[in-house]
């Protein structure tokens, strides 16, 4: 199974928005999401967009990484623009169904 | 001793009815295959299966063949329903967890099979002192459900606590995880414990430390349960409120 649209849009535009390389660029996002507990795989915009504003901030100034906060800035705008493609029957949302809540 | 082991398995078949009836309503409205799977396997292997068995221990010999028969039917496609779910809910695209769930589904096909024909054919049907190598034969594939779902729902949890830190995810649902890996646990538990009793010839019903111990892993099944899928409001309040202090 291939990653996330949202996962690869944010991939690229952090590629060509920073000095990155692309397998710095998508190293850089899958730490973030493990450190989330999610998985390219499946994770959202949405999910990425919270990923963006909290945590990945932090790991571009690890890196070394000029001006994090305009960078995900405009990440951010991207995940923006991406049509909300439902999150499909992930275990999360099974569980939330079998306990009702 | 035998009081509060026969409250605990009691109890056990009570709860797992109701919830698996629960999740059978849920499907009606929503149609979604996990809680079919889960609800039917709540009310066959727990519901049915187990009950039938200590009838058929405890039967004369005119009932006892169709009673074992049943009851073995509904524990085993009941396990199979939980080899399904556990496939379909934590790694739909995973071959590596449809060759397990298959191999799990065909060894309890294939051992359900020889037991009922074994039942309905043998000079005396042996129930609480069958040999021990058929005994393993028959566990094994259900210690294997059960420790592979306590595994991805444990898995999950840890995914989940994540997510709950940056608000991503309700701590209801994270905590759901939980209590469905541990009950998983402690039903892998009870099934080991029957197995070390019977594989040292331990008289289940007479030995206190075995009825406490069953009756312990029976009662925790039962209150986890509930918590996971019939949980009171309270209790989801609860779990909600400490998350927010944390």
């Amino acid at each position: 199974m291939a990653e996330s649209v949202a996962f690869e849009a944010a991939c690229t535009s952090l590629e060509q928005s920073s000095s990155l390389d692309r397998l710095a660029a998508r190293g850089t996002i899958r730490l973030a999401l493990k450190q989330a507990g999610l998985e390219p795989k499946t994770v959202t915009a949405q999910q990425l967009g919270v990923v963006v504003a909290r945590l990945l901030p932090a790991e571009l100034s690890a890196r070394g990484i000029a001006g994090p906060d305009a960078l995900c800035t405009t990440l951010a705008r991207t995940l923006a623009g991406l049509a909300s493609a439902p999150a499909g029957e992930t275990p999360e949302a099974v569980f939330q169904r079998l306990g009702g809540s | 001793m035998q009081a509060l082991a026969g409250a605990a398995i009691a109890l056990l078949v009570a709860v797992s009815i109701a919830v698996g009836l629960r999740l059978l309503a849920l499907h009606r409205r929503s149609g979604g295959t996990p809680e079919l799977l889960l609800g039917l396997m709540l009310l066959l292997s727990v519901g049915v299966g187990y009950p039938l068995l200590i009838a058929a221990s405890r039967a004369g010999a005119d009932t006892v063949r169709p009673l074992f028969v049943v009851s073995t039917l509904a524990v085993n496609v009941g396990f199979v329903l939980l080899f399904s779910l556990t496939w379909r809910v934590f790694q739909p695209d995973a071959p590596w967890a449809r060759a397990l769930a298959g191999a799990g589904a065909l060894a309890l096909f294939v051992n359900a099979a020889l037991r009922c024909w074994d039942g309905l054919t043998a000079a005396e049907v042996r129930i609480a002192s069958e040999a021990v190598a058929e005994s393993l034969v028959q566990t094994t594939p259900v210690m294997a459900a059960y420790l592979w779902t306590a595994w991805e729902a444990l898995r999950y949890h840890g995914l989940m606590r994540r997510r709950v830190r940056i608000g991503l995810a309700d701590p209801a649902v994270c905590d759901r995880f939980l209590l469905w890996g541990l009950t998983s646990l402690f039903a892998a538990a009870g099934v080991l414990l029957n197995t070390v009793a019977l594989t040292l010839r331990i008289d289940v019903l007479e030995t206190p430390w075995v009825l406490l111990a069953s009756s312990c892993t029976g009662l925790a099944q039962a209150v986890l349960l509930v918590l996971a899928f019939a949980p009171p409001a309270s209790y989801l309040a609860w779990v909600r409120a400490r998350a927010q202090e944390a």
